[in-house]
């Protein structure tokens, strides 16, 4: 049996069919599956998010002013970027042109979030995949390892390491990561600074 | 059945020192806002009490709840996750995904039936039997009901799984639903905020940690300890709100002199939230400190309580279209001579008090 989704994937069980779902590292809102051939080459990919909430729905009819905190919840993860660019948007449509020290301003915010992005992305959410916990922990000396024993945080990784290396052998860029992440995060125009530090539309967040 | 390990025993196994626990005690007590004398307590709690199993789940959210929590300086995250909480699962930070991860769940919901957490990070959408939400093919809804029927309490995190939030504004298309409506039963708290406070977070789990309950709530069933107070009663720009200086635009000199951002849209005079006293990122700022107002993110329906950049005229109370009708005419009308009553009356009082001071000049200069 064969199906063809709207925007026209293929799903079906030729082959040997893997399917992860869910996709914990996009917090189980993502679905993937491969068809794998008999040597062992995808043959077929498809990947589903599985999730909706129609912010573009409910953003109908609002004061453009505020689309900026509406599409910010798009992510969490990465939110000063889809206010900025809903704030560009909103002063494209209007005719809006800010002042350079503005845009400079802004520019400034975005490359903090990018840079803190970077460190919570990489510690926090994406090391898991790239360490090999199993053979971590039995590195460190445990005779017996369940997913309960692996430390869910890099912090931890890095906590009690001297120098330029965690216990895993993956390089730190510093040892002190969360007060280092911390302080950049006070700069950083994310919902962490928190939201007010967003720029809204003709204007930059912060008074001159 | 496997007894789980103290925090105390942990950290010791971790080489970490008895005096540093103690440390870390008192300042878990501090950041809950209790006594000194409560720090002994938290000890002895860490030292014989078992660590809490926790489910932490995903509905229709954007994870700043997750980001937030991360963040936390008192205690650090990392203490909660891996030492006073085992966080068997989590989405966004465990290491296992797709049928691994499925397999987690089960084995918390096997092993410790009836004594394990739940935290909610967003919420169900009801709309088309909840397909709008599908981690593991199912929807959420499902899944979220099965694995609170054998929780011994259930943490609400942020405005998604308190109120609705985002996804929940008009017309809310996907039937986004606060988990109390969908959980009746259980022990709930709500921890409100897009996102909340990464110290309250942690504060609401240290506490039920330590003390095996959830904290004292309000009538809406957040914590009072950190939301009996408005975001306007301890903001240091209250000074200029009762001296009636204003903001009238971003770009005027009142906002230049840090004057109050009421008449730009603050909601701190109805938003309930430590923002003011707790701030945000180890306490280093919070919105009014960056010259925006507060959107009243913690509150209910916050967002059909716009527009934000509009002075607040209507209590939320009178629902969102109050405006619009008779009895909305009549609430905005009264709030609003309230609150330039308020103003007026706090500001005459310190004229009197103080006459032409140089706050006074200031203003008029401005």
């Amino acid at each position: 049996m064969s199906i063809t989704t709207p925007n026209g994937f293929q799903l079906d069980n030729s082959g040997k069919r893997v399917v992860v779902d869910p996709i914990t590292r996009i917090e189980g809102h993502l679905r993937i599956e491969v068809n794998v051939d008999e040597s062992n080459v995808i043959r077929n990919a498809v990947s589903t998010g599985t999730m909706w909430r129609g912010l573009e729905v409910i953003l109908r009819g609002r004061d453009p002013r505020d689309a900026w905190a509406f599409v910010q919840r798009i992510c969490g993860v990465c939110t000063g970027v889809h206010a900025l660019a809903s704030v560009r948007c909103v002063e494209n449509a209007l005719g809006i042109e800010i002042p350079e020290n503005a845009n400079t301003i802004r520019n400034i915010m975005h490359l903090t979030l990018y840079s803190q992005d970077h460190l919570v992305h990489f510690y926090h959410l994406h090391a898991l995949d790239w360490v090999d916990g199993v053979s971590a922990v039995v590195l460190d000396g445990h005779d017996r390892f369940s997913l309960r024993d692996l430390p869910p945080t890099v912090g931890e990784f890095t906590r009690g390491s001297g120098g330029g290396q965690d216990k895993f052998g993956v390089a730190c860029p510093n040892t002190r990561p969360r007060a280092e992440r911390r302080d950049i995060d006070g700069l950083a125009p994310t919902r962490y600074r928190p939201p007010g530090s967003a720029p809204s539309p003709g204007r930059t967040g912060r008074s001159p | 059945m496997r007894r789980p390990e103290t925090f105390y025993e942990l950290i010791r196994r971790q080489g970490i020192s008895r005096r540093n626990f103690m440390k870390f005690c008192s300042l878990t007590a501090a950041s809950m806002g209790l006594a000194p004398s409560f720090a002994g307590k938290i000890a002895h709690a860490m030292e014989t009490k078992p660590r809490v199993p926790v489910i932490w789940m995903h509905g229709l959210e954007c994870t700043c709840c997750t980001e937030s929590f991360i963040r936390s300086a008192h205690p650090l995250a990392k203490d909660v996750i891996l030492s006073l909480i085992s966080l068997d699962y989590d989405d966004t930070i465990m290491a296992a995904a797709g049928h691994q991860a499925e397999q987690c769940i089960e084995d918390v919901m096997s092993e410790y039936r009836g004594q394990y957490i739940l935290a909610c990070e967003g919420n169900p959408p009801l709309a088309n039997d909840g397909t709008f939400c599908i981690p593991g093919g199912r929807p959420y809804v499902e899944r979220l009901r099965e694995v609170a029927a054998d929780a011994a309490a259930v943490i609400a995190w942020g405005s998604c799984a308190s109120w609705g939030c985002v996804q929940a504004a008009k017309p809310n298309p996907t039937q986004a639903t606060p988990v109390h409506k969908v959980i009746t039963g259980k022990p709930i708290v709500k921890v409100p905020g897009c996102p909340p406070i990464a110290e309250v977070m942690t504060g609401v789990v240290s506490y039920y940690v330590t003390f095996g309950e959830l904290p004292a709530l309000d009538r809406q069933g957040r914590p009072l300890m950190f939301y009996s107070q408005r975001v306007h009663d301890k903001c240091y720009r209250r000074g200029h709100f009762d001296a009636g200086q204003f903001a009238e635009t971003f770009d005027d000199a009142g906002s230049r002199m840090g004057y109050c951002l009421y008449k730009v849209g603050c909601r701190g005079p109805t938003t309930y939230n430590a923002c003011s006293t707790t701030r945000w990122n180890d306490g280093v700022s919070f919105p009014i400190g960056s010259g925006h107002g507060c959107l009243g993110c913690s509150e209910p329906d916050f967002w059909d309580n716009g527009p934000f950049y509009e002075r607040l005229e209507t209590f939320p109370q009178f629902g969102a279209e109050a405006t619009a009708d008779k009895i909305g005419a009549t609430a905005a009308a009264i709030v609003g001579v309230g609150i330039a009553a308020h103003a007026g009356l706090t500001a005459l009082r310190q004229a009197k008090a103080k006459p032409n001071s140089p706050a006074d000049s200031e203003h008029r200069a401005g």
